[in-house]
């Protein structure tokens, strides 16, 4: 079953998030229970990637958009999919004015889970 | 709670923690916003869940492809029935219309649910006996119904072990449930 792991996000950015676009965050959170439904129903990340919301950023990074939202302000909710674990990895969350340093900063993330876990497998 | 809520649940904890914000909160916009798009998102689930890309609808629906996204990005209360029924053609599905009037009490959804799967399963037999000279519809027909049967007593089974625990808690014990199932 894949499971949410929050541990490696940017609080901050949530924090700020949540005050200023509030209904943004919670439609891209309502995204994020609907992936994960999908996926604990047998669907595949590639399969998901069909998805309007849901979008591969390269390195099992992925970007989580909102939907049904009226003149909505674009957020993003960033997600690193760790597959030993079935985990959601909880990463970010930005608009387009952030979108690069976003996802730069997600793959570096990324990058150090990675090899965090496999330092853990080799012991 | 259903699969959907669960997700929901546990997206509304772990977010709580870092935007700071109640947990119920959180659920509670979330589910708002869950519930105001729920024949969109239901209907791209089913697009998903049979591999076909915005695209291949578009096609189908003969329209663009950022009208397909700009459909599976609405509200429901925005929809218009045409363009759900053409949608709905376009996955290879077919509309019905069918109310539900939340002020009901449980046990009476319950009985509306058990006619209409009468209904529908009456339609299998008339395709049986229609076809009744195929043997692969026919027996195909045979083991769905017998998924259909074990399916629905697995859920029942599962639904009776909750239900023990209340009677076996309760000031009564288990009588009503001995009651209930002299009756059957």
């Amino acid at each position: 079953m894949w499971t949410f792991d929050g541990q490696y996000a940017q609080k901050s950015r949530f924090k700020q998030c949540g005050k200023r676009h509030g209904v943004e965050l919670n439609a891209c959170l309502k995204n994020l229970g609907r992936l994960v439904e999908a996926l604990n129903g047998g669907l595949t990340l590639q399969q998901c990637c069909a998805f309007g919301f849901f979008r591969s950023e390269g390195k099992d990074v992925y970007r989580i958009a909102q939907t049904g939202v009226r003149s909505a302000h674009e957020t993003r909710l960033y997600v690193y999919a760790r597959i030993t674990g079935s985990t959601i990895c909880i990463l970010t969350v930005g608009d387009k004015n952030t979108q690069q340093d976003d996802i730069r900063w997600c793959h570096s993330t990324a990058d150090e889970i990675r090899r965090t876990d496999h330092e853990c497998a080799r012991k | 709670m259903n699969a959907h809520g669960n997700e929901i649940a546990e997206v509304a904890r772990v977010a709580a923690d870092l935007t700071e914000r109640p947990v119920a909160e959180l659920e509670r916009g979330i589910l708002e916003h869950a519930e105001a798009t729920a024949i969109v998102n239901a209907l791209e689930g089913i697009r998903v869940r049979k591999g076909l890309r915005q695209k291949d609808v578009a096609e189908r629906m003969k329209v663009s492809e950022s009208t397909v996204s700009r459909f599976e990005d609405s509200r429901d209360e925005d929809l218009r029935v045409g363009d759900l029924v053409k949608y709905a053609g376009a996955v290879g599905m077919k509309l019905t219309l069918f109310m539900e009037d939340p002020s009901l009490p449980a046990a009476e959804q319950i009985k509306h649910c058990v006619f209409i799967i009468s209904d529908l399963l009456q339609k299998l037999t008339d395709l049986a006996k229609k076809h009744h000279d195929d043997p692969a519809i026919v027996n195909g027909i045979n083991a769905f119904r017998s998924e259909v049967l074990f399916n629905f007593f697995t859920q029942y089974l599962k639904s009776e072990e909750r239900v023990r625990t209340v009677f076996t808690n309760s000031p009564q014990g288990t009588e009503p449930l001995r009651q209930e199932a002299a009756t059957v």
